[in-house]
């Protein structure tokens, strides 16, 4: 191919819209590295179309500018905060106070004996919890695996809804226990710390709270609402603490029964 | 005080929030635009923006210059923003928040406040001819895709492809040339009149 077929073919055109797939736009770089006033069309097009999308500008309500920069703001801080590294000058000099810490310690654990001159009973208490709590681990799970088993137990998967999304929420629905479960470890990580998921059933064009769902807790199955009438499942972000009503533009993922 | 593309990238990757406020204030009219015409609500839109200027400050640090253009990068966040949003919008409806009368932003004369520097421009897109103005809105402004232009225009693949090259090859003319155009005009002028 030489250039003025290149130029023919249209491809061009089509890598400067973003219509190429990844083989195509290799070669059309190719031809740009080849050939820098290629790169200057390329250039000029991006240009056009810019002045194209600001010539259909509509300008955006007044009081959306001082809106964005106080989400900036508040964002900003949350990164600085994450970012900022903890110091510790790990030669610094030892000042007299640092002498201190051993000391410390040593009455510290003198208190701390006296007080627990029962230490064998503490000791024997703690086994039985944690026995009790082994236990009740196991019959949750027994219980658990009982519901998955059940015969009207359905595995509802909720895909993402955004483009090329791989979510796949799983929610165990089970109509004659009236019971539903959703596998904690399908769920993505909140993307921002101080959001949460939130699932909702709509029932009749109406959004109803099935529940929040807790953050860090992958591996478990975690008990929502049932609502014998749901047509849809919806999952949501909303701030900690769930909201009264859904903010859709934040859906996650979402699926009808 | 106008900022080039450049001042605008350095700014936004030292991640410095004066980046946000000029991008702001040269793009939001034409990403609010591109946003409105895929969510074909001005109140969604507002929604959309929004997300998508912390999208931007968020990803500020990974723009990529050899990647694309700054202002594809803003388009591209922009859009994908509003095609989640429009994918919800239906989820939004049924809760009878709203109810917009869509065809409202199709019409030209409801575009707000136009910049005397944009009536010029506003000519060069009636400039455009309908057929390609179509495709490269669909395709540039909305994302579909060649495959999904033949469906939504029903005409052949190989009619998309002419269209999209010669459409783009005419909007080149009509903003960049025409521009060219122009400033020979002047400094012609201008010649003329300090020989005179």
């Amino acid at each position: 191919m030489d250039k003025q077929q290149f130029l023919a073919s249209g491809l061009l055109e089509q890598y400067v819209l973003g219509l190429t797939d990844q083989e195509e736009s290799v070669e059309v770089e190719k031809w740009l590295r080849k050939y820098p006033d290629l790169q200057k069309e390329v250039d000029a097009m991006h240009e056009a179309l810019e002045q194209y999308s600001l010539a259909q500008g509509i300008k955006p309500p007044s009081g959306l500018r001082s809106k964005i920069m106080r989400d900036i703001e508040a964002n900003g801080t949350e990164k600085l905060l994450q970012v900022e590294p903890q110091v510790s000058p790990v030669s610094a000099q030892r000042s007299w106070v640092s002498y201190l810490w051993p000391v410390a310690a040593t009455i510290a654990l003198v208190f701390a004996l006296i007080r627990n001159n029962g230490l064998g009973h503490d000791l024997r208490s703690t086994r039985s919890e944690l026995a009790q709590t082994q236990y009740d681990c196991e019959e949750e799970s027994r219980r658990f695996q009982a519901f998955l088993q059940h015969s009207a137990t359905q595995k509802i998967t909720l895909p993402g809804v955004t483009e090329g999304s791989t979510v796949a929420v799983v929610v165990y629905w089970n109509p004659e226990q009236k019971l539903a479960f959703l596998d904690m470890s399908t769920l993505p990580a909140s993307p921002n710390p101080k959001k949460q998921f939130q699932i909702w059933a709509d029932v009749e064009g109406e959004m109803i709270n099935l529940g929040l769902l807790r953050q860090g807790e992958s591996d478990t199955l975690q008990p929502i609402a049932y609502l014998n009438n749901a047509e849809s499942l919806n999952i949501t972000l909303e701030p900690l603490g769930g909201s009264p009503h859904p903010h859709v533009q934040d859906l996650l993922a979402s699926k009808p029964i | 005080m106008e900022y080039s593309t450049t001042d605008i990238i350095q700014l936004l990757k030292q991640e410095d929030k004066r980046a946000i406020s000029i991008i702001y204030d040269k793009y939001s009219a034409a990403l609010f635009g591109i946003a409105v015409k895929i969510v074909e609500s001005e109140v969604l839109a507002e929604d959309v923006l929004q997300d998508a200027f912390v999208k931007i400050w968020k990803n500020a640090a990974s723009f990529d210059e050899k990647k694309g253009t700054l202002f594809t990068w803003l388009l591209n966040i922009t859009r994908r923003t509003a095609l989640d949003t429009r994918k919800s919008a239906a989820f939004r409806r049924r809760q009878k928040i709203q109810e917009v009368d869509f065809s409202v932003y199709d019409h030209a004369e409801w575009r707000v406040e136009q910049k005397p520097e944009h009536i010029g421009l506003q000519s060069a897109v009636e400039g455009l001819e309908e057929k390609y103005r179509r495709i490269i809105d669909l395709v540039y402004f909305k994302g579909y895709t060649q495959q999904e232009v033949v469906k939504h225009l029903d005409i052949p693949l190989g009619t998309v492809k002419s269209r999209v090259k010669i459409g783009l090859r005419e909007l080149r003319k009509l903003f960049i040339e025409s521009n060219v155009t122009i400033w020979i005009f002047f400094w012609t002028l201008l010649l003329a009149l300090s020989m005179s």
